[in-house]
């Protein structure tokens, strides 16, 4: 009766966790019948969505005496979520008035700002008492804290920046001195030994790719040279660090992880990803660091959704995360008092007062008196629109070709000018903002006419590799 | 008396025609709507265009898709991975049948029911273990070292740019059990007195192998190969652990999840559908043709050579590398969950254990509920399968209804369909009638895939494995014969009774076991619950390991914990199924 | 006691016709016998009677009752599979009592029951055992025990000896006459087997591609069959093509190719007819001056109680069988037969 045994043991497999559970005697609660819910929309890790609701719902219960359940919705990372939302409005909110939504948390504020503002966000008024603790200026570097509006739609809820995560044990085997800056990715040494995320995925990723090529517009403009040759260039800086790209994994979070591994050597990550994993593998192992005036301080929003079912409860948890008690969470070493329970989660608050008390703060940065940000200019990010598009037509869909091209040029005797015609896109910003408006204009054509073009645009980039190629081989 | 009976006559005349017919419109209904719709509103996109373009019928994406050297490129990757991992399953499974077939030996018993664990146990979970074996300062790397092959601190790139290589080995040895389950039906089927006529007649082992084994064991062959052939066509998870974007599931799931809404990925899917559809008819032809080996019993008793202990050693070894070697991904997720937080690292074991991670998943305010949803969940499927599973065996077998072989076709139609799809058609239509039932509550709540996924994932796992239920319960009545069910229904039993104490008794082995199998595959389903479950309250294990393995810090590590219970419980899932169905359990992975 | 009336009965399946118009009547208390080669349709016939397949058309009497629609669950038609159709996972006494159940009979009368007709079928000691562990004759009772204990109206056995050694065979072909009179049933049985049937048989139908040949006791259908088909299917015998070439009032001249015999058995009127002789109707050595005709010896077998030759007359074989044995037979030998012995079927 062997069969039997087995279906016992099944059985009792099955129920193991439960009785165990039940043992350590702390059973975890089904959401059970608050009267109060939330609905958040959210692209952040578990650990910010966990420690925020735990906090909130003390919070909530202290002042309102009221207990509160707050159920997030993950779909991924801020284009998934934007997705979603566009994929409701003619459905769900055309018929019900409502995305069954409160709240929309995390993803960056180009996100919010020009993705989601116009159709899917709703204006709030906060407290002034609120606005005025949590935003004293309304800018840092240039960029806007919040949406500079008499009743915003979007508030900065955390401060994030960008840079290079990078795993030492692979950096010493390949005899490399630790990056500073985010040409330094694209030494050929770092070849098959980079890892990227997926502009096409990964919002995040685009924003970085853009401030690169920012960066290089406004070292242009210091330097009184034509901005538009210098996007050429900075296009094509990405495109030699591409040349280097192990992969493109579509999701920034897995950047930090798989350096951590020491499958790559670098990669670019988000301030706090990066941090948080070199805290969890050690910083012997993995180090974070930001291009010294190479980056950007931008908000991470928290907005408040059309047609929300439950708005003042929304207001609440935002006015929750902007007060000092919320803000610190972000920063503030798990376990000790005023911040996370289980997670630190290395984040830059956004409210400048609570920098006053850094005492149990994991990253003692204060980006408001450092200057580690350069200010951005919408000027220079015309093409931010179609950064996604440029990278996969000329980078991941040809990501082998790319990288014979650049193992050809360097070999060749004529590697330096060779290099430097791929570190220079073929055309510059003009050409590239004349595409991207064709494109915009071919949104309500049939989708078969984007694709020809932007297969036709793949062919071009086809055509140069090959071009560099045989230039590399002596015959171009 | 007469004109009595006479005016009783339409009604009493086919009281079970009547039931059978409604029954049958039922599952028609179903079908329709569970499974036929999505796949019709995939379609539509892929040749008319998006919803609001409406542009016509076009043929304009599938050109797209052949001109676009990407594209094209994945097609051809997911053509060669399917083509190898199938070549590769056979030259796995094949010898290893034919082994166990001809030879009794030591071990054998519990190397036979192992070697069926890598099945229920996807590369999902397994690609945990799998970064960190093969990881460029993993498990091999330190063991190179650990041997003086490399030098210290020297990482080592197993499988470099050929991703497609590993792609490859870690399905086939997911998949082999398939073919490994339908040789050895098979082979069991084959009477051994047509090879012991052969060798009578002076033919040589190899000429008997040839000309007799292999043709009879052929439809064996073909019924797995199908399967396997489709199952890595269109399988995603592995390819997109690897990180192997060239391949078409990866792509459409790429592109589907891009914001950018456009029908090319639609025409993608359309393409791989009407490719798994081909290979799906190929395979039930060739098994229509040559189905000779089933028509043949055995007339005398096959008697396996024993083996001496040494001998028997010798036939225990490739059962066993086979074993270690397909079962290495998930011992590497084992090691994951008792290693310290980034502790195995440039060694060949972890440097710190503990049990820490397994007390925190059952505290995760994530793991043990996903956990108990998944039971919930994959409970409630395997019910709604074995009520379908036995309904649609029932016709198929024993009825003569006229559309029983659209009913067959239907039922199987689910393994030819990329989970994915039916994914997102499920979603569409989730939000479609919502629309419809604006007006009526608690059915719209039923429907609405944000508010409570469960109703839709149910029947999502359901149909995604309903032909498993569907195989096994037809196999049973096929060897149960019609008279034992007649007999009673003769001596006065209802069809009720009889279905209650006849058939469903008799057939009881070939319920369970599909029934665990279908439990066990709901269980791990990865692509409908990455995409129906949305409200953490309601994630399934699957999407909880998803979310907790891209996590940093911990959450690989409590993913870990989490995949070693589902390891557990799905290995004995598979060992009962085994257990219960013995050489049988061939008969269900077939088309 | 239940007699049975069919008329008219039908069946196609898709394009084959396996009955065309059956029409029969068996009495109440008959052991009624269907027999045929295998495909004549017998199995089918049983089957529609069980209500386990419908006719395509036609009507089915019990004791004038139209039962053509009536669902197997209702007619109390009990049949005895070919394959005995013993539930596996039952026990014996479940098997048997599983009819009783049914029929919303108490546990304590179906205990009864259940042992009333084991013991009817000698199985009282296996009561407990499952069916597997039964041999084939033991299995073969245990299905007979089965249908018994519902009193059915009309008991339906489907080649029930086939699966048992010769021996065994001839000691339960005479135990189901016992039992089946013993308790009074209508009794249908349906061989291929011409030797089970004539010997416990009241009547026998013989069905052939779907017809109705004929029906009749053993004697009617060994003495007069209608046709070679019967003669030839019933028993042994040397059948013959030939031409009438007198009549009188009292017998006929038959012109053969193994000679001239006179016949007063009577039959065919037209004339072109098929001479049918029985082997064990030829006799061996001439006494008479009519029917007698002499061959040459070609083939002798020994076969216990009797002895077969093979006798060709101008190139024709005849088959003789000789009770007792013939030890030493002549070369060349005249033979005779009875002018009753020499019936005329047609052609």
């Amino acid at each position: 009766m062997r069969r039997f045994v087995l279906l016992i043991l099944f059985v009792v497999v099955l129920v193991a966790p439960f009785i165990l559970q039940a043992a350590m005697g702390k059973r975890t609660k089904a959401a059970a019948g608050s009267e109060l819910k939330l609905v958040i929309l959210n692209a952040h890790h578990e650990g910010i969505r966990r420690e925020f609701a735990v906090a909130f719902k003390a919070w909530h219960l202290a002042k309102y005496g009221q207990s509160v359940d707050i159920d997030y919705r993950s779909y991924g990372g801020g284009s998934d979520m934007l997705r979603y939302l566009e994929s409701s409005k003619d459905t769900l909110f055309k018929a019900t008035g409502t995305f069954k939504i409160d709240l929309v948390w995390g993803g960056g504020d180009y996100l919010f700002d020009r993705q989601l503002k116009k159709d899917y966000l709703e204006p709030v008024t906060l407290d002034p008492a609120v606005m005025h603790h949590a935003y004293p200026r309304p800018n840092l570097a240039g960029v806007p804290l919040y949406d500079q509006a008499a009743s915003p739609k979007w508030f900065g809820a955390a401060l994030s920046s960008f840079g290079i995560v990078y795993n030492k044990d692979v950096l010493r085997y390949l005899g490399l001195a630790e990056p500073k800056s985010w040409g330094d990715l694209a030494d050929p040494r770092y070849r098959n030994w980079i890892v990227l995320a997926d502009p096409m995925r990964s919002a995040s990723a685009k924003q970085v790719f853009m401030i690169i090529v920012e960066r290089m517009m406004l070292d242009a403009h210091d330097a009184g040279t034509d901005e538009n040759q210098a996007w050429a260039r900075g296009m094509g800086l990405l495109r030699q660090i591409a040349a280097n790209a192990r992969l493109f994994t579509d999701s920034s979070s897995s950047v930090p992880i798989v350096v951590g591994n020491g499958d790559v050597a670098a990669g670019m990550a988000i301030d706090f990803y990066g941090r948080a994993q070199a805290d969890a593998v050690g910083d012997a192992r993995m180090g974070y660091v930001e291009p010294v005036g190479a980056t950007i301080i931008n908000p991470d929003p928290i907005a408040v959704v059309r047609g929300a079912e439950h708005r003042e409860l929304a207001i609440r948890f935002i006015e929750f995360v902007l007060s000092d008690e919320g803000q610190r969470l972000w920063n503030v070493r798990a376990g000790t008092a005023g911040g996370p329970v289980q997670t630190s989660l290395r984040r830059l608050p956004i409210v400048p007062a609570v920098y006053d008390d850094m005492s149990n703060f994991t990253d003692r940065v204060n980006p408001f008196v450092m200057n580690i940000g350069f200010a951005k200019s919408g000027a220079r990010e015309k093409t931010f629109g179609v950064m996604g598009e440029l990278m996969q037509i000329s980078c991941i869909d040809l990501l082998d070709e790319l990288r014979r091209t650049r193992t050809a040029i360097l070999a060749s005797p004529r590697a330096a000018e060779l290099d430097a015609r791929l570190g220079t896109f073929p055309f510059d910003q003009n050409e590239a903002i004349r595409r991207s408006e064709l494109l915009i204009s071919l949104k309500n054509a049939p989708a078969e006419e984007r694709l020809k073009l932007l297969r036709g645009w793949t062919e071009e980039f086809r055509k140069e590799y090959e071009e560099l190629r045989a230039a590399a081989k002596g015959r171009g | 008396m007469d004109g009595a009976a006479q005016m009783l006559d339409p009604a009493k005349r086919r009281p079970l025609a009547i039931g059978s017919y409604i029954a049958l419109a039922a599952l028609l209904a179903i079908f329709a709507v569970t499974l036929l719709w999505p796949i019709v509103r995939i379609l539509r996109v892929g040749f008319f265009g998006m919803p609001g373009e409406h542009s016509g019928f076009t043929l304009a994406y599938f050109r797209a898709i052949f001109v676009d050297p990407v594209l094209r490129g994945g097609l051809l990757n997911s053509t060669l991975i399917a083509v190898s991992v199938t070549l590769l399953c056979t030259m796995i499974s094949v010898p290893l049948a034919l082994l166990a077939q001809r030879y009794q030996f030591r071990g054998k018993a519990v190397v036979n029911g192992l070697l069926l664990v890598p099945l229920i146990l996807p590369p999902f979970v397994g690609a945990i273990g799998m970064r960190q074996i093969l990881g460029r300062f993993g498990v091999l790397t330190a063991a190179a070292h650990d041997l003086g092959l490399v030098g210290a601190n020297t990482p080592v790139d197993w499988f470099g740019s050929a991703r497609i290589v590993a792609v490859v080995v870690v399905e086939a040895l997911s998949l082999y059990p398939i073919i490994f389950l339908n040789v050895s039906a098979a082979l069991a089927n084959i009477d051994p007195a047509m090879e012991q006529a052969a060798a009578n007649l002076g033919a040589s082992g190899w000429t008997i192998f040839r000309r007799i084994t292999l043709p009879l064991m052929r439809p064996g062959l073909f019924a797995g190969a199908t399967i396997v052939l489709i199952w890595s066509f269109t399988e995603l998870g592995t390819p997109l652990m690897f990180d192997l974007y060239q391949a078409t599931p990866v792509q459409v799931f790429e592109r589907l999840t891009q914001v950018s809404g456009s029908p090319l990925p639609y025409a993608l899917v359309v393409v791989m559908l009407i490719a798994s559809a081909i290979l799906y008819i190929v395979g039930k032809l060739a098994l229509g043709r040559g189905n000779d080996a089933a028509i043949t019993k055995a007339s005398t008793q096959s008697s396996a050579i024993k083996l001496s202990t040494g001998k028997g050693l010798l036939a225990l070894l490739p059962f066993v590398v086979v074993i270690v070697l397909a079962l290495l991904p998930h011992v590497g997720v084992i090691l994951t969950s008792v290693s310290g937080v980034g502790s195995w690292y440039q060694s060949v074991l972890p440097r710190v254990f503990t049990a820490h991670h397994y007390t925190t998943a059952l505290t995760h305010e994530l793991a043990m509920p996903s956990v108990r949803n998944s039971v919930l969940f994959a409970s409630a499927s395997t019910v709604v399968d074995i009520g379908l599973g036995l309904l649609i065996a029932w016709m198929i077998v024993r009825s003569k209804l006229p559309a029983k072989g659209l009913i067959d076709s239907l039922a199987m139609l689910p393994l030819a369909v990329p989970g994915l799809v039916l994914a997102f058609g499920y979603l569409a239509i989730s939000l479609q009638m919502q629309v419809w039932f604006k007006d009526f509550r608690w059915l719209r709540n039923l429907v609405d895939a944000q508010e409570n996924p469960a109703v839709l994932l149910i029947i999502a796992y359901a149909l995604r494995r309903l032909p498993y239920v569907v195989r096994s319960a037809v196999a049973g009545l096929e060897q149960t014969p019609v008279d034992l069910e007649l007999a009673a229904k003769n001596i006065g039993a209802s069809n009720w009774l009889t279905l209650r104490r006849i058939t469903i008794p008799l057939i009881a082995a070939n319920l369970i076991a599909g029934a665990l199998l279908a439990f066990a595959f709901a269980m791990l389903e990865v692509s409908d619950s990455l995409i129906l479950a949305q409200k953490q309250s309601y994630w399934p294990i699957t999407k909880a390991i998803y979310e907790l393995f891209q996590r940093l810090g911990d959450g690989v590590y409590i993913a870990s914990a989490l995949g070693v219970w589902a390891m557990v419980l799905l290995t004995l899932t598979i060992l009962s199924a085994n257990a219960f169905l013995g050489k049988r359990m061939g008969a269900i992975f077939r088309v | 006691m239940t007699g049975l009336r069919i008329e008219h009965i039908h069946k196609r399946f898709e394009k084959t016709v396996a009955l065309d118009d059956i029409s029969l009547e068996i009495r109440p208390g008959e052991l009624f016998f269907l027999l045929g080669p295998s495909g004549c349709g017998k199995s089918t016939l049983l089957r529609i009677i069980a209500g386990l397949q419908d006719a395509t058309s036609g009507t089915l009497y019990f004791n004038d009752k139209d039962v053509t629609h009536l669902p197997t669950q209702q007619r109390n038609a009990v049949m005895c599979f070919q394959s005995y159709a013993l539930w596996p996972h039952l026990s014996v006494a479940q098997n048997v009592s599983f009819g009783l159940a049914v029929r919303g009979m108490g546990p304590a009368e179906q205990k009864a029951r259940v042992a009333e007709v084991l013991h009817m079928v000698q199985m009282e000691a296996y009561a407990e055992r499952k069916p597997n562990q039964l041999s084939g004759g033991q299995q073969q009772r245990v299905a007979l025990a089965r249908a018994l204990a519902v009193q059915p109206a009309c008991l339906l056995l489907d080649e029930p000896l086939s699966n048992l050694d010769a021996k065994l065979r001839l000691e339960m072909r005479a135990e189901i006459r016992r039992i089946c009179k013993t308790a009074g049933l209508t009794t249908i049985y349906v061989t291929h087997d011409q030797k089970e049937a004539l010997s416990i048989a009241d009547r026998i139908a013989v069905l052939r591609d779907g017809h109705l040949v004929q029906v009749g006791s053993p004697a009617d259908l060994y003495h007069t069959p209608v046709n070679s088909f019967v003669a030839q299917f019933i028993g042994q015998t040397n059948l013959l093509p030939g031409r009438i070439i007198a009549r009188d009032a009292q017998a006929v001249r038959v012109e053969t190719a193994a000679g001239t015999f006179t016949s007063a058995a009577g039959g065919s009127v037209s004339d072109k007819v098929v001479v049918s002789i029985r082997p064990e109707r030829i006799r061996v050595g001439g006494s008479r001056s009519a029917n007698n005709v002499t061959g040459k010896l070609v083939e002798t077998t020994f076969t216990g109680e009797a002895s077969e030759h093979v006798v060709e007359v101008q190139g024709q074989r005849l088959k003789i069988v000789h009770m007792p044995p013939l030890f030493d037979p002549p070369v060349e030998m005249t033979i005779e037969i009875d002018e009753r012995d020499v019936v005329l079927l047609p052609e």
